[in-house]
């Protein structure tokens, strides 16, 4: 997925699709307030429905989905 | 009393397990010998303070064996234990940090115990009190004598969550905290071979109660998951009791609606989760759909509804209030407009839209009386919603240190005023909300003016023009919070709406479900000049739904 295919994704999962915020990169989506940690297995399950994945419950950490950055590598290694 | 009670229980039988603790896929026994070794090294590392007596000492750690065995030792050592949050991974840890001096102050502790973890930036607070580190707890310890405590004296203080805002601290005497056990173990019918699992944070009264003084009061074995693992993987929860086979779970309403998740589901495999014969719903509003979702989710595992369970609880009272008999919750299906316009409750046939199913908490405890007054103070019979009084046995006493609140929340007959709003039907105490201005998100309480004044002192946000309030959300389980902010003219409102975020986030560790940034003179203010929250609440309905 691109970065803003993500962008997107996080912006229809947690923000009622407000687009007015800029989602960096590398923002760390927890510590800032745009999710929870309840909310990243939300997240991996769209991630999932989206590419015709299947993430295991373990892999879902804050240190794979944390962020746009963090969601990428972790997407890459896994189909990679 | 207390501490004596408990000890001598623990040494009656020191090869009996105490606690199982599960962390990163491994399982810790402790037994009660070695529980009483470490209380012990812990209670000699706070008397070599030599503190004076009586002295309030914090206890702010990570859940595990520590934990326990610090709160224990504290209480042995004739000292006055209060459980406090240890910093959440995403708290801001300057934030954390004055929050908690703000605390060291306002309860004058002599003392606070910190993990290796918890304690990392927290040296300077060595400036305002004695930090005592809880790592290396020796098993082996020698016994230290638990210090004879008067059982009316305070023996423990509850602290209110959260670390910023008004601090209300709740002393509970050896007494209350006795004849709370009795009554709520008669009403649980609990037995010898109970077994409790929880991953609840001790800092909350409902962790605290049920899964740390219950067992030490009891002797019932605990498994302990902790809580930010179980947060990251709640499917633990299940592989914990599918491997230990406990009788008894404690959970806010929010946890049955993830635990009924496909997501939490679908790695199950064939559990069996038959063993909990109570699954108890406490400390935020009891919903009839999380209950129904989890049972049809979960009825494979071997959960039935004759399990499910509701209890009303508060510090205030130790913890219960009320508490549903096993295999018997009631529920009510009402008119909705009549409850919300006249607090009527009127049974009505179940209809999409014109009525509501509530849940029943189940009736007080023997130990409790419960009375329904309207907003002059008169008592309303059943079928009426007014506001929950109570007093009883082990009704607290007071807040520590506070008399000015203690004098507004208690009569002179004893009554306390709960500020949760409910009526009572068939003796079954239902609880329909609340007056004053608080938000239960997933078990935890805030103050909404808290968390406006946090956001008003942001940058770009007009003075004064935030409003903090939550609404129920029958998908997640729990309330969700909105807060509506007036920016400046030449604020961008992308980065406010981030900087807004980051600030609740990270100070008072909670996650804002909607943010609408507004123009000003959005905010609507009630006649008195105030934000009227409930005017803006339904101001934002109408703009935008649930």
């Amino acid at each position: 997925m691109t970065d803003d295919e993500l962008r997107d994704l996080i912006r229809g999962v947690f923000l009622r699709g407000d687009d007015t915020i800029t989602l960096p990169a590398d923002l760390d989506l927890v510590a800032s307030g745009i999710c929870d940690s309840f909310a990243l297995l939300e997240m991996a399950m769209a991630i999932e429905q989206r590419n015709g994945l299947v993430i295991p419950d373990s892999d879902v950490t804050v240190e794979n989905f944390g962020s746009i950055d963090r969601i990428k590598a972790y997407l890459e290694a896994k189909t990679r | 009393m207390l501490g004596r009670t408990i000890q001598d229980r623990l040494l009656a039988e020191p090869e009996r397990i105490a606690s199982r603790f599960v962390s990163a896929g491994e399982e810790l026994a402790l037994s009660q010998g070695a529980l009483c070794g470490m209380a012990s090294d812990a209670a000699r590392r706070l008397a070599a303070l030599s503190l004076p007596p009586r002295s309030i000492v914090g206890i702010a750690q990570y859940s595990g064996p520590a934990l326990h065995a610090v709160w224990l030792g504290v209480l042995w050592s004739g000292h006055i234990p209060a459980m406090l949050a240890p910093p959440s991974p995403r708290m801001e840890p300057e934030k954390y940090a004055s929050g908690l001096a703000g605390i060291i102050d306002g309860l004058c502790l002599r003392a606070l115990f910190v993990d290796s973890a918890s304690g990392a930036g927290l040296a300077h607070l060595r400036e305002v009190t004695q930090l005592v580190p809880a790592d290396g707890l020796d098993t082996t310890a020698a016994l230290f004598a638990a210090a004879d405590l008067d059982a009316d004296e305070i023996a423990i203080l509850q602290h209110s969550s959260g670390t910023t805002g008004q601090q209300k601290a709740i002393g509970l005497t050896a007494a209350e905290i006795m004849s709370h056990q009795s009554a709520y173990g008669q009403r649980l019918a609990l037995s010898a071979s109970d077994k409790i699992v929880s991953w609840l944070p001790l800092y909350h009264d409902m962790g605290f109660v049920a899964a740390l003084l219950q067992p030490m009061l009891t002797g019932i074995e605990l498994i302990e998951l902790s809580p930010f693992e179980w947060a990251s993987r709640p499917a633990m929860l299940f592989e914990a009791i599918a491997a230990h086979r406990p009788t008894l779970c404690w959970m806010p309403n929010f946890a049955f609606s993830l635990l009924s998740e496909p997501r939490v589901l679908r790695s199950l495999g064939d559990l069996d989760l038959s063993s909990v014969r109570m699954w108890i719903n406490c400390s935020e509003p009891v919903m009839a759909v999380s209950f129904d979702r989890f049972v049809a989710a979960l009825a494979p595992f071997g959960v039935v509804c004759t399990a499910l369970a509701a209890s009303y609880a508060m510090a205030e009272n130790v913890f219960a209030v009320t508490q549903s008999a096993p295999g018997s919750l009631a529920r009510l299906t009402v008119d909705r407009e009549l409850l919300e316009t006249t607090g009527r409750i009127v049974p009505a046939a179940p209809s999409v839209g014109r009525s509501v199913e509530l849940v029943s908490n189940g009736s007080p405890l023997s130990t409790t009386q419960l009375e329904v007054r309207d907003a002059q103070g008169h008592g309303l019979g059943e079928a009426m919603v007014g506001e929950f009084h109570l007093r009883g046995d082990h009704r607290f006493a007071g807040y520590h240190g506070r008399s000015d609140l203690t004098a507004s929340a208690i009569d002179a007959d004893g009554w306390y005023a709960t500020g949760d709003l409910g009526f009572v039907m068939d003796g079954e105490v239902y609880v329909t909300g609340r007056k004053k201005d608080l938000l239960i998100l997933r078990g935890r309480n805030y103050l909404a003016q808290d968390i406006e004044t946090a956001i008003g002192g942001i940058t770009g946000v007009r003075p004064g023009r935030v409003v903090a309030f939550s609404l129920p959300d029958a998908e997640l389980g729990t309330e969700r919070l909105v807060v509506i902010a007036e920016a400046e003219p030449d604020a961008d409102g992308g980065a406010l709406n981030l900087a807004i975020r980051q600030c609740i986030a990270q100070t008072f560790d909670t996650t804002i479900s909607d943010l609408r940034i507004v123009p000003d003179r959005w905010l609507v203010k009630s006649t008195s000049g105030k934000l009227a929250r409930k005017d803006n609440a339904a101001k934002y309905l109408r703009e935008w739904g649930n």
